[in-house]
């Protein structure tokens, strides 16, 4: 395929990209995904322990690079221009697959509620909290065609908190860990109901591909057996095996060509920086929230909501070390959450679900999960990793975060990438609601830890409103019916744009209290095939 | 930008001091020297003089106490000078890097009780 002129164009090949890429190339259109990271295999993205997309002290191992700086600004307005492993970045992913390609993969659907939190809980003073104009009942049979066509391990059975299933998960859950099982005896005696984690990972022989081994580093790498289900080993590859798609990787979207409320394709620089203009008759722009907004603002798309309402997730964490130990050495770790507290708290606006984790890495946890009376150095600094590395147990949980318009992303007007394309500038923070609500969680993590036996629980509980967005990044392009308050429609098409569309989590309009990629390809599914039906 | 020699070696006696070998290897490991190397040279470059600074420091009053250069002195020495700076930014530094490169290295894997299997 040589042409310059496609029917679709779609900038990013993450998450919502690639569900886009194959429904629409199966639907017979030609379409070209634009990507600006590249294709990486599992033996170039590696297994080092301080290079990777989940400790990246002194790097990622699967972008952006050192060419995509952003600038953060404090609250007090200083700005700070920072590289992508560096703190405030925000940083996911930039490689085939995006976020996909290293991601745990846990594959959530929101609560009914989480669709309802400005009826459900009021709009808090200075918050943006809003309803999304769809409801969980409209993305159910998206959330099931991607747990189907992705592939999800998981019990739907014992989802309890949700509608029935139409049809369960097309895999059984990956096997409890010995830590999950601590915990689900704790969650009994307090006569809170678990289930397992849905994950897309394969727990058996799943499209041609192995089921896991159960190795011990799962979430931020590439998997060894290609097990873990990204759009890189799904969605993309039906997308390219229809013919109709064509993936140019290491290519950077600078602009979407626009004229008289209309796209006409986009301009991109290669690697080498030579500038590329292709015509399309749609855009879809799936490039992450950060992204997604930033190339909105360089366009000139949209009107003052783009950017604003960033948002992630505050996330509690409290760890227990019980008397025995409880490491069994079975990735990917995650296998126990409840739903008890995602809605219904107290006093505080909303939840969060709460589970245990992945394994962790000595050297993450050594940095994240010693409490302050742990000793700096010496023997006993060392014999207490020995003695808690594996009889700690997790609790961690996502908390919904409570929008503020503050929090957003501009075009910074000095600093500009090697492309020489303006930067995010990064600023504001969450409300200070996500904040209680995440200590009101943090409590019912210290009960958990402690009803399952451990005798000894530490964390801390978040202080202050921070921004939030990083991996779990959302919220830049709104989805609402009000185009005074939104950035698109409930179609995903931007309001007053005949044939521009936003595929990714920018659109989320609240990020539940859940992590969120699978409701990100729900809705990228739904907006996609909307397209695809009305053309 | 590099670290002189005496100051290699000075700095691989105090990793050891803040790790220390038992059954595994500590934190002045070859491995873990060759990450604080690098990250000392490439990536820390605007801290080398703080450290440089910090260790003469050390190294005189080694010197001034007990007549020999701070990694000539027994390890309770050692870790008494060290003790007494512990809330040095250079330290601090330091304990940071032997911390990551240690965890991060297969000795330290080994002590946590990270088993890779797969
Ligand atoms: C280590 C890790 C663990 C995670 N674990 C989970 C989990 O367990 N469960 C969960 O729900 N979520 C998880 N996530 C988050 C999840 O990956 C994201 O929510 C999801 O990928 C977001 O999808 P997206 O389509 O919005 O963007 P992305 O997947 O980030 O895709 C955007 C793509 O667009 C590309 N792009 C950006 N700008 C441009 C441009 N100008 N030109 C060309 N290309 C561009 C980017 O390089 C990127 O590849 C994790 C993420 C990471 C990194």
């Amino acid at each position: 395929m040589n042409t310059q002129k496609f029917d679709a164009v779609v900038i990013g090949a993450g998450a919502g990209g690639g569900v886009a890429a194959a429904l629409l190339a199966e639907a017979g259109h030609k379409v070209l995904v634009i990507e600006r990271g590249r294709a990486q295999t599992f033996a170039d993205t590696g297994r080092h322990h301080l290079k990777n997309q989940r400790v990246s002290a002194h790097g990622h191992n699967a972008g952006p690079d050192e060419r995509h700086p952003r600038v953060v600004a404090d609250a007090d307005g200083k700005t700070h221009t920072v590289l992508p492993w560096q703190g405030g970045y925000q940083a996911n992913a930039a490689t085939v697959g995006g976020g996909t390609r290293v991601y745990g993969g846990q594959a959530w659907r929101f609560h009914p509620l989480d669709f309802r939190m400005a009826s459900t809980y009021g709009v808090p003073q200075n918050s943006s909290l809003a309803d999304w104009p769809i409801n969980y009942d409209d993305l159910a049979p998206f959330y099931e065609r991607v747990e189907h066509e992705l592939g999800v391990a998981g019990d739907s059975s014992q989802m309890t908190h949700l509608p029935q299933y139409a049809r369960d998960y097309p895999m059984p859950p990956l096997p409890v860990t010995r830590k999950g099982n601590a915990l689900r005896n704790g969650a009994r005696a307090l006569g809170w109901h678990t289930f397992p984690v849905p994950l897309a990972v394969n727990s058996i022989p799943f499209q041609n591909r192995p089921a896991c081994i159960h190795c011990q580093h799962c979430v931020g790498f590439a998997c060894p057996v290609d097990a873990k289900n990204g759009t890189q080993n799904t969605f993309l590859i039906r997308a390219q095996a229809t013919g109709n798609c064509e993936l140019r990787t290491e290519c950077m979207v600078s602009r979407i060509e626009t004229s008289g409320g209309r796209a006409t394709g986009v301009t991109y620089f290669t690697a080498e920086r030579r500038r590329v203009l292709v015509e399309a008759d749609i855009v879809i722009i799936a490039a992450g929230a950060v992204e997604t907004a930033r190339l909105l603002l360089l366009s000139n798309i949209g009107n003052d909501q783009v950017g604003r309402n960033l948002q992630g997730h505050v996330y509690v964490a409290a760890f227990g070390r019980m008397n025995e130990d409880m490491w069994d050495s079975i990735g990917p770790g995650v296998t126990t959450a409840t739903t008890r507290w995602s809605h219904g708290n107290d006093s505080v606006i909303g939840g969060g679900m709460l589970a245990d984790d992945f394994i962790t890495l000595p050297v993450a946890f050594w940095r994240t999960a010693r409490h302050s009376d742990v000793p700096r150095w010496g023997a006993d600094a060392k014999n207490w990793m020995r003695t808690n590395y594996r009889r700690t147990l997790e609790v961690k949980g996502p908390i919904q975060d409570i929008s503020s318009p503050d929090a957003r992303v501009m075009l910074d007007a000095n600093v500009r990438d090697a492309f020489g394309i303006p930067v995010a500038r990064l600023s504001g923070a969450t409300h200070p609601e996500s904040i209680r609500t995440a200590q009101a969680l943090h409590a019912r993590a210290v009960e958990w830890l402690k009803a399952a036996g451990a005798v000894e629980v530490w964390g801390e509980a978040p202080k202050h409103p921070f921004l939030s967005g990083g991996q779990h990044q959302a919220g830049t392009a709104r989805m609402g019916d009000n185009p005074d308050t939104s950035v698109v429609d409930r179609n995903g098409r931007v309001h007053g744009m005949q044939n521009i569309y936003v595929a990714d989590t920018s659109v989320h309009v609240t990020n539940g209290g859940f992590n969120p990629f699978l409701t990100a390809m729900a809705t990228a599914y739904r907006t996609v095939q909307g397209i695809i039906e009305t053309a | 930008m590099e670290l002189l020699d005496s100051h290699a070696a000075m700095v691989q006696a105090i990793a050891d001091r803040i790790l220390p070998a038992d059954e595994t290897a500590g934190g002045g490991s070859a491995e873990c020297m060759i990450h604080i190397a690098d990250v000392l040279g490439n990536e820390q470059t605007q801290n080398i003089d703080l450290l440089r600074m910090y260790l003469d420091k050390l190294n005189v009053t080694a010197k001034i106490r007990h007549r020999h250069r701070f990694i000539d002195i027994t390890i309770e020495q050692q870790d008494a000078l060290l003790t007494e700076t512990e809330n040095h930014p250079a330290f601090a530094l330091l304990a940071e890097l032997v911390h990551e490169s240690y965890w991060a290295s297969e000795a330290g894997q080994t002590t946590a009780g990270f088993e890779v299997r797969g």
